[in-house]
C-alpha cells in the first residue's frame, strides 16, 4: 500500500483543491510577485501565515483525532489493513507539511537569488533555515494540541496562538543578532526540537488508532 | 406454485405438497433433481431452512434422496413402497389424534363418533 | 442435522462496560445460512458485531471463524479472516467529508478483493447517486440513511466474500429496499451454495422473517433463545383461548395479550399438557411472535 495513496484516497477533495493546491499557489505566487524587498521579512510572514491555515485544515482532516472520544472510521477497522492505512495517513500527512513548508523556503531563496543574486541567498539562508525549523515546530505543536479539541472554537483560538508563536519565534533572529554562540545554538537547536515534537505527532497518532481498536 | 402466508399451513408443508404432487402425478419423474435449496428459497423469496424442511419431508416419506453435493433427487415410484408410505403416513395422523383425544378425556366411543362424522363430511 | 458447520462460533464471551455486561456463553452462526440477531436497543447486538467484525479487540473469550481460525489468529499478518468478513455498521462508517468516489478508492486500497465495477454497478441500482461525476462527488454526509446504508451494502457486495455481518441493516430502509435488502441476502446465499453466510441484526424481525434461518435472541446482553427457524417454531407454540381462562393460561404462556374476549400468547410446545382441559386453539407461530414472546419471559417474573 503506497503512503501517498492513502493520503489521497482519505482526505475530502475539498481539502485537496484548497489546502493541497489552491492556497499552495497563491503562497508561491506572492513570493514570486516580488512585494516585499525584505524577502526574509516576507519569508516570515508567509511561514506565519502558512502555519495559520495548515493548524486549521487540520481539522477537516483529523479533527478530535487525540481526542478520548475518537472511536475510529468502522470502514477502515474492518479491514484487515485498516491500521496500515490510518497510519500511513497519519505519517503522510506529517511528512507533506514538512515538504510543502520546504517547498515554500526553496521558492523564497529562489526568488532571492534571481532578484538579487547569489551572494544574498548565501546570507540569507541560515534565516530561512532557522525559520523554516521554527515553523514546522510550532505548527507540529500546535497541530498535536489541535487534535485533542473537539470544538472548533478552541481550535480557532489555538490557531491564533500558534501563528503568534511562530512570530515570536521569528522575532529572535532579531534578538540573536550580533550573539554568534546564540545564533548557532538555535539553528541547531530548531530542527531538533521540529523532528521531536513531529515525531511525537506521528506517534500519538498511531498510538491513537491502534487504540480505536479498544474502548475505555 | 402458489404460497399462501395467512393460510395457517406452513409454508414448508405447502411446499412438499407442490412436490409431492408433482412427483406422484409423474410431472417430474424419477432420476430428475429438485431445484436447488437456496435456488428455490431465492426464486420464493423464502427462507432457505424453509425449503430445507420441505425437503426433508419429501425425503423422509421416501419420494426423494439427499444425494451429496448434488441435491435432491426423485426416488423411483414403487406402488408397493408408496402405499405404504400413505399408510404410514395414515397411522401417524391417526396416532396423534387418538393422544389428543387421552390428553382431553375423550373416550374411545366418542372419538369413533367424530371419526365416522369427519368421513361423512369429506364424503 | 448433523454436525453444523460454523461460519462464527463464540465460546464465553464477555465484555464488561459501565452499567453493561455482554455475555456469550455459546453462540453459532450456521454455515451456508442466513442469522438473524434479535434483541431490542440496548441488548448488547452492536457491541456482538462489533466484536466478531474484529473493530472492537478489547474483550475476554473465544471466537473461532470458519472452523478452521481463532480471533488470535485473525490479528496475525496474512491471515484471510477479515477480507473474507463484509462488516456494515450504522455509526462512524465512513469520515462524512468522503466522496461515493472516494468511499470506492479507500475501499480498493483497504480490501484486496474490491471489485470497482461491481461497487459501481450496485451504486447505479440501488439508486444511491448517479454515475456521472455530480453523483460521484457527493458527500456521505449529504445521502439519507438509507442511500448510506445502500451504500455500505454496495462496498460490501462488491467484494468477495464469505459472510456479511450487518448491524441493523433493515432499520433506515423503507420498506420497498427492505424488500430489495432482503432479495440481496437470498441473492448472496443462493451464490454461495452453501458456502455464505449472512448475519444481520434487526430490533424489528417481522421485516427479515423470510430471510431469517436461523434466529439468536438477546437480552440485557445475554443469549436467551437461539436455533433454525423451524425448529423454534416447534418449540414454541401459539395458543389462543377464552376469557374465562386467563388465569389459569397466564401462568403458563410465556406471553400473554388479553381483550375482554379472550387471549392470545405463546407457550413452549411441551408445555401443552398444561393447557389440557381448557379450550384452546394452537397454530405456529411466527419468528416475531416467538421473539418477543422470549424477550417478555426475561423481563417478568415468570411463574412455575
Amino acid at each position: 500500500m503506497k503512503g501517498i495513496k492513502c493520503y489521497m484516497a482519505y482526505t475530502p477533495t475539498l481539502f485537496k483543491l484548497i489546502v493541497l493546491v489552491l492556497l499552495p499557489v497563491l503562497v508561491l505566487g506572492i513570493e514570486c510577485l516580488n512585494v516585499l524587498t525584505d524577502k526574509v521579512a516576507l519569508f516570515t510572514l508567509i511561514s506565519s501565515g502558512v502555519v495559520f491555515y495548515e493548524c486549521l485544515a487540520d481539522v477537516w482532516n483529523m479533527g478530535g483525532l487525540h481526542s478520548k472520544d475518537y472511536i475510529g472510521i468502522r470502514m477502515v477497522q474492518s479491514s484487515k489493513r485498516g491500521l496500515e492505512f490510518s497510519k500511513k495517513v497519519v505519517l503522510y500527512d506529517c511528512l507533506r507539511k514538512y515538504i510543502y513548508m520546504a517547498v515554500f523556503a526553496v521558492a523564497n531563496l529562489l526568488v532571492l537569488y534571481f532578484s538579487i543574486g547569489r551572494e544574498a541567498v548565501g546570507a540569507y539562508a541560515q534565516t530561512v533555515w532557522y525559520v523554516y525549523w521554527t515553523s514546522t515546530a510550532t505548527l507540529m505543536l500546535f497541530t498535536l494540541i489541535c487534535r485533542f479539541i473537539c470544538n472548533i472554537t478552541g481550535v480557532f483560538v489555538l490557531t491564533y496562538m500558534a501563528s503568534i508563536v511562530a512570530s515570536t519565534l521569528f522575532a529572535l533572529i532579531v534578538a540573536c543578532n550580533g550573539h554568534q554562540t546564540l545564533w548557532t545554538v538555535a539553528m541547531v537547536v530548531a530542527p531538533i526540537v521540529s523532528i521531536v515534537i513531529g515525531c511525537l505527532l506521528v506517534l500519538v497518532g498511531c498510538k491513537k488508532m491502534e487504540g480505536s481498536y479498544y474502548d475505555a | 406454485m402458489k404460497l399462501s402466508q395467512t393460510s395457517g399451513i406452513p409454508i414448508y408443508q405447502q411446499i412438499a405438497d407442490a412436490f409431492r404432487n408433482d412427483i406422484l402425478s409423474g410431472k417430474v419423474k424419477q432420476g430428475e433433481y429438485l431445484p436447488s435449496i437456496r435456488g428455490l428459497a431465492k426464486e420464493l423469496k423464502i427462507s432457505v431452512i424453509t425449503t430445507m424442511k420441505a425437503y426433508e419431508l419429501l425425503q423422509e416419506e421416501g419420494l426423494v434422496t439427499a444425494m451429496q453435493g448434488k441435491g435432491f433427487q426423485v426416488n423411483p415410484q414403487d406402488s408397493e413402497m408408496l402405499k405404504e408410505q400413505h399408510m404410514r403416513h395414515i397411522e401417524d395422523g391417526l396416532t396423534d389424534a387418538i393422544k389428543a383425544a387421552k390428553r382431553a378425556g375423550i373416550s374411545q366411543k366418542e372419538l369413533r363418533e367424530i371419526f365416522e362424522a369427519l368421513l361423512a363430511v369429506q364424503e | 442435522m448433523e454436525q453444523m458447520q460454523t461460519a462464527i462460533q463464540v465460546n464465553h464471551l464477555m465484555k464488561k462496560y459501565k452499567g453493561f455486561t455482554l455475555e456469550v456463553e455459546d453462540l453459532h452462526i450456521p454455515k451456508g445460512f442466513s442469522t438473524a440477531l434479535i434483541g431490542e436497543n440496548g441488548a448488547g447486538k452492536t457491541t456482538l458485531l462489533n466484536v466478531l467484525a474484529g473493530i472492537r479487540l478489547d474483550y475476554k473469550g473465544e471466537i473461532t471463524f470458519f472452523d478452521q481460525w481463532s480471533d488470535k489468529e485473525r490479528e496475525k499478518t496474512g491471515n484471510p479472516v477479515k477480507e473474507m468478513i463484509g462488516y456494515t455498521g450504522p455509526n462512524n462508517y465512513y469520515l462524512p467529508q468522503w466522496t461515493v468516489k472516494q468511499v470506492e478508492e479507500v475501499s480498493k486500497l483497504l480490501f484486496e478483493k474490491f471489485d470497482g465495477a461491481k461497487f459501481e454497478k450496485y451504486v447505479e441500482m440501488l439508486q444511491i447517486a448517479s454515475t456521472d461525476s455530480k453523483g460521484k462527488n457527493k458527500k456521505i454526509s449529504s445521502l439519507s440513511d438509507g442511500n448510506r446504508m445502500k451504500l455500505m451494502l454496495s462496498g460490501v457486495l462488491a467484494r468477495d466474500t464469505e459472510l456479511l455481518l450487518l448491524d441493523e441493516p433493515a432499520s433506515p430502509l423503507d420498506p420497498l429496499m427492505r424488500d430489495v435488502l432482503c432479495d440481496l441476502i437470498r441473492e448472496y446465499i443462493e451464490a454461495g451454495q452453501g458456502e455464505k453466510s449472512v448475519f444481520f441484526s434487526t430490533h424489528n424481525i417481522a421485516d427479515m422473517e423470510n430471510v431469517t434461518d436461523y434466529a439468536i435472541i438477546m437480552e440485557r446482553g445475554r443469549v436467551v433463545e437461539q436455533g433454525f427457524v423451524e425448529d423454534l417454531k416447534e418449540k414454541y407454540i401459539l395458543v389462543k383461548g377464552e376469557a374465562s381462562d386467563i388465569p389459569t393460561a397466564e401462568k403458563i404462556l410465556y406471553s400473554i395479550t388479553k381483550n375482554s374476549y379472550g387471549y392470545e400468547g405463546i407457550c413452549l410446545a411441551e408445555d401443552m399438557n398444561k393447557l389440557a382441559g381448557l379450550d384452546i386453539e394452537v397454530s405456529t407461530p411466527s419468528l416475531s411472535q416467538i421473539s418477543v414472546a422470549v424477550m417478555k419471559k426475561g423481563t417478568r417474573i415468570h411463574l412455575q
